[in-house]
């Protein structure tokens, strides 16, 4: 599926990253006539060749195996995805808009030009239809998804069943849904209109001359060793996500303030909840959500493969690790909340990957102490009869009683807190004390650099992201072809 | 993947080992010979900064594995999770945990084939 790149390359636009940014930046621009190439600095690994959520899956499409982490205190373990079609490979595939107050937010704080709600909502149905995004066909989830319904039910919170990039056949059960990624949907629609998708391929710099990038060097695997090619163009789109984007500007001498210095996330802390029936989907991941008390705090179901059931236990696998040989009946749920905190993204000189912090606040940590002992309080309602808190020192919580127990014990510093949801490292507006970029995208020093992709968010919107980048994407590059000929 | 110093390796192995038999009794050897290599692949897959603070932290571990033994300073290290140098026992055991319950997911508590 990926080409091959010579010592050198043209183009008209290199677009820098296949997933859910670079892939939609890719269909826009190849579909109007332009001449496109999208490098992709990991594999092409084929929907179906590997077990989702596996190790091996971790090992092929993951950053570092998925071993990534925001240093702080506590870290951050975070996931990228690092193969064609991005994160959209690796995630959920959940899908939601930007809520309208989330989009009037950015525009007035961030001075957002023509950022309009009916605007990024009517760009999200054109999305939403290209991968079809829709319910699961019947209403039934994964038992362990109803789980987190009725706990939500038994209590009187409001909980969801979120959408997902997903066909169905016509007589379909869940395990036949098709996951409707970047390589399913929007890169191979790209490609047939012209556009080379070339992978293994990682940009170390842009070459700027004169306030225009010219070239990209770049390091092209070819087994197993590094070799340096080139790439010229006429405009570059960074869309590498919002950890890989601020540090490729950075290497590329663009050290503006507002570059890689606002890291937004989502940040979770987890349990294991058990209970008397077989609730566990390995290659799946439930589909509810409870947003009662959103937009700071949400719950949502994890990947559960029994690797990750034993990995939720391991804090405290004196007490918990019994219940590991009992997986079939666990599964593994998280509280995400909306953080107040900021992360710094910069690049090193002669360190291949970026320094990543996170700083969570004050509030920051008693909403996920407040998060995980409402999440316990739900899986004791939907009926678990033993639930594990992923935190050093943690009980087993079986009632009331020990809950209270749990919320007492909670320190964040012991907890094992991670994140899934990246943003805000180049924010887009006319703010100058805060942006990186201008409304569309354009890095306000060098005529020719469009950033299109998560980095763009100006904080994490409170949902799962990627329909908010997807649309925000597709809207900067349909500006970006009315006002660039592409036979110019 | 970045290669990892032979010393660094080294301890990172012996760490890896006297985990697994520590708090995996029942693994059997065999197996703790497949989880080796893949806690040192892991390890050298890391990110630039984490690895360099792995890499020093190894070097470290491994002049006290020389003087006080391997088992004891893990074992140590595995009780008392101090700031900061605790992380690095608590990813070598993540790791351990996860391949070992995904590869043989219906192994028991301890490690050991039901």
């Amino acid at each position: 599926m990926s080409g091959q790149l010579a010592e050198s390359l043209d183009c008209d636009v290199l677009i820098i990253g296949s997933g859910a940014g670079g892939a939609t930046t890719a269909v826009v621009l190849a579909e109007a006539g332009f001449d496109v190439v999208i490098l992709e600095e990991g594999p092409y690994v084929a929907q179906g060749e590997v077990q989702p959520f596996s190790l091996e899956q971790m090992n092929r499409q993951y950053r570092s195996g998925g071993v990534t982490v925001a240093l702080g205190l506590p870290s951050i373990a975070y996931t990228e995805g690092r193969c064609a079609g991005g994160g959209t490979e690796i995630n959920s595939g959940l899908y939601l808009r930007p809520p309208v107050e989330v989009i009037e937010r950015w525009r007035d704080q961030y001075r957002v030009r023509d950022l309009d709600p009916d605007e990024l909502y009517r760009l999200g149905a054109e999305i939403e239809h290209d991968l079809s995004v829709s319910t699961v066909p019947g209403g039934v989830a994964t038992p362990a998804s109803e789980k987190l319904r009725l706990g939500a039910d038994r209590l009187g919170w409001q909980s969801n069943e979120i959408p997902r990039w997903m066909a169905y056949p016509r007589d379909a059960s869940l395990a036949s849904g098709r996951r409707q990624s970047m390589t399913e949907t929007y890169l191979p629609r790209a490609q047939r209109a012209g556009a080379r998708l070339v992978t293994d391929s990682c940009v170390r710099r842009l070459v700027i001359n004169n306030g225009t990038a010219v070239s990209a060097q770049i390091d092209r695997m070819v087994d197993g060793i590094a070799r340096r090619v080139s790439v010229r163009f006429r405009h570059v789109f960074v869309c590498a996500g919002a950890i890989q984007t601020p540090a490729l500007l950075q290497r590329s001498g663009i050290r503006g303030r507002n570059v890689g210095r606002s890291l937004a996330v989502h940040p979770t802390v987890k349990l294991a909840a058990r209970f008397d029936e077989a609730i566990n989907v390995p290659d799946d991941v439930p589909v509810h959500q409870v947003k009662e008390f959103a937009p700071g705090i949400s719950f949502g179901g994890s990947a559960s493969q029994p690797g990750l059931v034993a990995l939720s236990l391991t804090d405290q696998w004196k007490a918990f690790g019994p219940a590991v040989e009992d997986w079939r009946n666990i599964s593994v749920y998280y509280a995400a909340i909306t953080s107040e905190g900021r992360g710094i993204v910069q690049a090193l000189p002669h360190v291949r990957d970026p320094l990543v912090t996170y700083r969570l606040t004050r509030r920051d940590r008693a909403l996920l102490g407040s998060g995980l002992g409402r999440l316990a309080h739900a899986m004791l309602a939907a009926g678990a009869t033993a639930v594990y808190p992923s935190f050093r020192g943690a009980p087993v919580v079986r009632n009331s009683i020990d809950l209270a127990g749990m919320q007492a014990a909670f320190a964040v510093t012991r907890a094992s807190v991670m994140t899934v949801h990246l943003c805000s490292t180049v924010p887009f507006g006319e703010h100058p004390d805060r942006c990186g970029a201008d409304s569309f995208g354009r890095i306000a020093s060098l005529s020719n650099v469009v950033v299109n992709d998560a980095s763009l968010l100006p904080d994490a919107p409170g949902v799962n992201p990627q329909g908010s980048i997807m649309a925000i994407a597709l809207r900067n590059a349909r500006r970006f072809i009315e006002e660039v000929d592409p036979y110019g | 993947m970045q290669t990892l110093p032979a010393q660094v390796i080294r301890s990172i192995e012996t760490f890896a080992r006297f985990l697994a038999e520590r708090e995996l009794p029942g693994l059997s050897s065999e197996k703790r010979d497949e989880i080796v290599p893949f806690v040192v692949a892991r390890c050298g897959g890391l990110p630039s900064i984490t690895r360099f603070g792995v890499a020093l932290i190894s070097l470290c571990f491994g002049g006290m594995f020389h003087l006080l033994g391997g088992r004891a300073v893990v074992g140590w290290l595995c009780d008392h999770p101090l700031p900061i140098l605790g992380e690095y026992p608590r990813l070598i055991r993540s790791l351990t945990f996860a391949f070992v319950f995904e590869t043989w997911p219906d192994s028991q508590a301890n490690g050991a084939t039901t």
